[in-house]
């Protein structure tokens, strides 16, 4: 992987969650993937310490499920995402696997809302990323959102960020 | 705009102005957060001499301190100078307490110790022993959970906490060292735009599950089966009086209790409390509210800090279990964070209704807020305390009996807010 491969690939799997495929974006998941969104000290061990999000495959199966439910009231109105991506810096990589580091910046808002006054919501996040070739295309093994507020305030999330 | 008046609150039904109106929540500052007890924070949050952590009484900030003799102390976050507050982080480590505008230094039980130039003050302008920062006049705690008051009239602690005891027993004997740490593996922090009073009503709320959380309970029936049958399940909520009060959520069996936890689990618990007391733990699943501003849930320490009439900050501390397995304390991270946070499957959910009950509250037409469910039904324990079936709003009324008693001036409430300095 070189640098404008880290930098399309990071650009369309976040393309995938600002267009709600969630499904797309479950894809791109290694059978043994992690995704996760500490909370507090993002270098803390998430095995002790609570997260925003700590999923394997199966739970990131659990959250789609409940995100496409009639019963899911976060989402509803939906909320809406913009996601753009910067500090590309291409860590480590070999043939067959790529670790990136790149900042995010994960803009947020509830569309149609009747209270009509809602809020765009701004998380700044420092994300790390392993990703490991199957093919010809590249798969996450292992994806860290590290939102700059994860030790404050934080917004109700769509079910991915 | 206006007062609170007893026509406002009944027991069936509390008038929307309680949720929306600025004079009210003013009032309820005063008569009741500054008046009763309120929780401050837990000893595992300031573990050792010089440990602080910072909170709030109502609206007053508030610093809760252990001192070199181990004793906790909770005083005003307010220099008495000009008014700064004396520290500006969440939790740490002190020697002492520095203004910093003017130096003006506090020791840990808020007594004033040194101020900056000293000689310019003259004989009798600088009164050392009356400017400490002011105290909470009352302080209690029961099995590390700190309370304070700033009202030195205040009715006594053990007799405030009583009723609560047997439920936070079983609590923190599911640690098999009867110890718990509370937010130092966790805290979730959210606001909503809505009343303090959404969030007390909802951490007992058994009403809602099966329907508001329904996608958390499909997923996690794959762990507590228990959970399909909630609504189905003879378990009762209980009105503990000063606006306590808890919902059981489910009880296990013997049987149950084995396929829930691991053997070794069960066995340490027993040999760490006795049969009775371990399984007493182990059995019952609960919330409990302790009025105003506190819940404990199976998995956190629950804080309600009200902002304003319409803004709410909530904050959940996991608990640990101090010397459980590790893999017991992992179980209790996974299953806390599926539900809780702002990323997780269920309490998402409440703080998405909580910010719909306050835009529809504007609807002042229809301005009822019903609590007339199960009242019909409800009974009286042998001891005198109100109970239902947990999906009935016994656990809602709950509150308001105490809440109605200091609004309307039955309870005896200073006149003016005492904060004696500390000598």
């Amino acid at each position: 992987m070189n640098q404008a491969q880290a930098e399309t690939f990071l650009s369309r799997e976040l393309r995938m969650l600002d267009q709600r495929k969630f499904r797309d974006w479950r894809q791109l998941l290694t059978d043994d993937a992690i995704y996760w969104v500490p909370n507090g000290d993002a270098d803390g061990d998430p095995q002790q310490h609570c997260s925003i999000v700590y999923a394997t495959p199966p739970m990131v199966e659990d959250r789609l499920q409940r995100a496409e439910s009639p019963f899911y009231w976060v989402g509803d109105p939906p909320i809406r995402s913009v996601h753009t991506v910067s500090n590309v810096l291409l860590e480590r990589a070999d043939g067959d696997s790529a670790d990136i580091a790149c900042n995010q910046v994960i803009y947020l808002y509830r569309e149609n809302d009747q209270r009509r006054d809602q809020v765009l919501d701004t998380l700044p996040a420092q994300c790390e990323y392993r990703l490991r070739r199957q093919g010809d295309d590249w798969q996450i093994a292992y994806k860290k959102v590290a939102l700059l507020n994860s030790d404050g305030l934080v917004p109700l999330l769509p079910p991915i960020i | 705009m206006g007062h609170y008046t007893p026509d406002l609150s009944r027991p069936e039904a509390n008038h929307a102005s309680l949720y929306r109106d600025p004079a009210i929540f003013d009032e309820e500052m005063e008569k009741i957060f500054h008046a009763t007890w309120v929780y401050v924070g837990h000893g595992s949050e300031v573990p050792n001499p010089g440990d602080y952590k910072t909170s709030f009484i109502g609206q007053v900030p508030v610093i809760m301190s252990r001192d070199m003799a181990g004793k906790i102390h909770v005083f005003a976050n307010r220099c008495t100078h000009r008014g700064a507050t004396v520290c500006p982080r969440e939790l740490g480590h002190a020697e002492s307490f520095t203004c910093p505008y003017h130096a003006w230094t506090y020791r840990l039980d808020g007594s004033l110790e040194a101020v900056g130039l000293p000689r310019g003050y003259n004989d009798g302008e600088l009164d050392y022993s009356g400017l400490g920062l002011p105290v909470a006049p009352r302080v209690g705690s029961y099995r590390g959970f700190v309370f304070a008051s700033l009202n030195a009239d205040v009715h006594d602690f053990d007799t405030h906490i009583g009723p609560a005891k047997k439920y936070i027993d079983y609590y923190c004997d599911l640690s098999p060292t009867g110890e718990i740490t509370v937010g130092l593996t966790g805290i979730y922090k959210h606001r909503y735009r809505g009343n303090w009073k959404a969030q007390l009503e909802g951490s007992v709320e058994g009403y809602h599950v099966w329907h508001n959380h329904r996608t958390a309970i499909d997923i996690m029936s794959k762990w507590v089966p228990i959970m399909k049958q909630y609504q189905n399940l003879p378990m009762k909520a209980y009105d503990l009086g000063f606006g306590h009060n808890i919902i059981e959520n489910y009880t296990l069996t013997d049987e149950q209790v084995h396929e829930r936890w691991p053997a070794e689990f069960v066995e340490l618990l027993i040999s760490a409390h006795g049969r009775e007391r371990a399984m007493d733990a182990l059995r019952h699943r609960f919330n409990i509210v302790l009025f105003p501003n506190m819940a404990i849930l199976e998995y956190h320490v629950r804080v309600i800090r009200p902002l304003a009439a319409d803004r709410t900050e909530v904050r959940q501390y996991h608990t640990s279990m101090v010397g459980a397995p590790a893999a017991i304390n992992q179980r209790r991270v996974r299953e806390h964070e599926f539900f809780y946070g702002p990323g997780g499957a269920g309490g998402p959910d409440d703080l998405a209704t909580f910010d719909r009950i306050q835009q529809g509250m504007e609807a002042w037409t229809a301005p009822w807020v019903l609590f007339n469910r199960g009242l019909k039904s409800e009974e009286t324990t042998p001891g005198g305390l109100r109970f239902g079936h947990h999906t009935q709003e016994t656990q809602q009324r709950a509150p308001y009996y105490e809440y109605r008693r200091l609004m309307e001036g039955k309870a005896p409430v200073p006149s003016r807010i005492r904060l004696a300095a500390a000598g």
